[in-house]
């Protein structure tokens, strides 16, 4: 867990235990309700075995694959832990997939509540995983699933299994199988890619040899929002994940920036330096409507929808330095919501509606993650003593944030839970810059 | 004529410019290189005559143009900022006074300013934050007399420095306007 914080936090307010207890409710017909944030939040223990390949070859390697990419799953999410494999007490070879196979004390006496199996055979020369889920205290499976696939979609089986894992659970959808975009640094400029929520299957969405910054996804996640110079001017573009339909939103004279769809589809938020100064603006998504929400001598920009589509929080230098804002979506009622430090940028709003993450530049000018509370003003820090970390991205369920940090050299994407806890690292090169969460799809 | 491709607007820079700029695509400083931006900014080389060459500047000639870019394209010239500022300092308002002259007197002459940060802070923020510089540019330049048609502005925030270290130095070489002939 990160300490709390000595500069944006302040001194004497206890942050990180707050979030890190588990409430693990149970709601009706067996359903559970896991907050993350509650007081006794407690992370649900997952054990996951390695699934038994029924040959050696491609079944092995399929089998390791959904394996590997289940436990990546369910340790990066929040709501989850999973129990060390090298303590689990249960014999791989006497154990099946079904309940009377299975010694569900061995697994009640490694801490696991929950317990993920599964198996890979040929048939037909194609690839079939048998996947289950089981309840440990009461032997009960939860959820069950024969899945036909091939060893290029054995990942996102497992995450498609993951995420019907988590409904089971809880009843809200999972968000393995969601997407990053980032714009990366390449030979001429920055391209705009896409990645799965492990990294896996990076792919590019723009290849035009210029500047491609600050990608945001359309509401329905079909397609990207981003500033572009590929015409000079630094103008507003979307386009389709696969680089086609690139249409122009905004191509005012100087800067359009920071484009932000709202939840519904209907509107985009969006500084324009067009007047001489930077502003924030709304317009409709079919480009008609522009209005201007703000007028200020500074510098307004990095707009961020409440989850309502009621308010908008946005950066300003109105008083000097560049601090965290919330106004109305007709700009009315502008209120500073961070107090401290003298550099806090790019506001991402949480889905829950309840936080707002951003990044604050701390006295020793290191740059740091923190999320401060729209209704309180409490400020938490999430990331402390490891780099550069900076660009919060909430993920549609509002339990996780991607970001990048320089912690290990070179700028990769990373992903936490809202509290700053299970941090990982999910990319394998450098040179990536302002992650952006999918919506669920 | 002059012919577009044949402008520039140009500025004969003291070293601690030209040592910033050193990757940009600015013919050889003629100036002695000094190792910081910081530090005091020699004075200006003295400007021709312009009043003799291009009082009238539709008579310009080819051949007065190349004479005048010679003397006076030693190189482009960059105006440094402190950290989260876009203010224009006196003594880069000297010398933009002195550019200023020259914009005025050569009234086809077009000039573009690009704005830059260093690579700290966030992308969006930094785009603004290099306009303003870019814009501050501008607007003393207009206030000595130039009309606003001659300038351009871009700004790149945070995306193309000078110098990709993590010094002071660098971060100062970085937080710049180039002023360039488009």
């Amino acid at each position: 867990m990160p300490k709390s914080s000595s500069h944006i936090a302040g001194s004497g307010v206890a942050l990180a235990l707050l979030l890190t207890g588990a409430s693990l409710a149970h709601a009706q017909e067996g359903r559970r309700v896991i907050v993350v944030g509650s007081p006794d939040f407690r992370p649900y223990p997952m054990a996951i075995p390695a699934l038994r390949a029924a040959s050696a070859g491609e079944a092995a390697a399929a089998a390791e694959v959904i394996t590997r990419t289940l436990r990546f799953d369910f340790r990066i999410a929040a709501q989850f832990d999973v129990v060390d494999p090298k303590s689990y007490l249960a014999d791989p070879r006497k154990e099946g997939l079904t309940a009377p196979t299975i010694r569900f004390a061995d697994w009640v006496n490694v801490g696991a509540e929950g317990l993920l199996k599964g198996a890979v055979r040929m048939d037909d020369a194609r690839l079939v995983a048998e996947l289950r889920f089981f309840d440990v205290a009461s032997g009960r499976p939860l959820l069950s699933k024969t899945v036909a696939f091939t060893p290029e979609t054995a990942r996102r089986t497992a995450h498609a299994f993951a995420d019907a894992v988590v409904e089971t659970l809880t009843g809200d959808r999972g968000i393995f199988q969601t997407q990053i975009a980032v714009a990366r640094k390449s030979k001429k400029g920055r391209e705009l890619w896409v990645m799965d929520l492990d990294g896996g299957d990076l792919r590019p969405v723009t290849r035009n040899n210029s500047l491609n910054l600050l990608p945001s996804w359309t509401a329905d996640g079909s397609g990207l929002i981003f500033t572009s110079y590929v015409r000079r001017n630094p103008s507003l573009y979307k386009v389709n994940l696969d680089g086609g339909n690139l249409s122009l939103l905004s191509g005012e004279r100087g800067l359009n920036t920071g484009g932000a769809m709202s939840n519904d589809g209907s509107k985009v938020a969006l500084t324009l330096s067009r007047d001489g100064n930077s502003e924030i603006y709304v317009m409709n998504t079919d480009r008609t409507g522009l209005r201007r929400l703000t007028n200020e001598w500074a510098i307004d920009s990095s707009p961020s929808w409440s989850p309502d589509g009621r308010q908008i929080a946005f950066v300003s230098s109105r008083f000097g330095d560049p601090h965290i804002f919330v106004m109305n979506a007709d700009g009315s009622s502008p209120k500073r919501i961070t107090h401290r430090g003298n550099y806090n940028t790019t506001p991402d709003w949480s889905p829950r509606g309840d936080l707002i993450a951003f990044t604050a530049r701390d006295e020793r000018n290191v740059f740091d993650i923190f999320t401060v509370d729209v209704r309180t003003q409490e400020i938490r820090r999430l990331t402390q003593d490891q780099g550069n970390n900076e660009e919060p991205s909430f993920s549609p369920d509002g339990n996780h944030i991607v970001f990048t940090s320089t912690r290990e050299g070179r700028s990769q994407v990373w992903i936490m839970a809202v509290d700053g806890s299970n941090q990982h690292r999910i990319t394998t090169k450098g040179g990536f810059m302002t992650p952006a969460w999918s919506p669920l799809r | 004529m002059l012919s577009p491709g044949s402008r520039a607007a140009v500025w004969v820079l003291g070293a601690s410019a030209l040592s910033a700029c050193a990757s940009s695509p600015s013919p050889e400083p003629r100036a002695p290189v000094s190792a910081s931006p910081a530090a005091e900014a020699p004075a200006l080389e003295p400007l021709p005559e312009l009043a003799e060459v291009a009082s009238s500047p539709h008579e310009v000639t080819e051949a007065t143009v190349v004479a005048f870019e010679e003397r006076l394209r030693g190189a482009l010239g960059t105006v440094y900022f402190d950290y989260n500022l876009a203010i224009v300092d006196q003594a880069a308002k000297d010398r933009l006074s002195a550019l200023a002259d020259v914009l005025r007197e050569l009234p086809e002459a077009l000039l573009e300013i690009e704005g830059h940060c260093d690579v700290r802070g966030s992308t969006e923020y930094n785009l603004h934050l290099g306009e303003r510089r870019a814009r501050a540019v501008l607007k003393y330049l207009v206030t000595q007399g130039v009309p606003e048609r001659q300038l351009r502005y871009i700004s790149y925030g945070e995306e193309r420095p000078v110098d990709y270290g993590s010094t002071d130095a660098a971060h100062a070489a970085n937080r710049r306007a180039e002023l360039r002939a488009p």
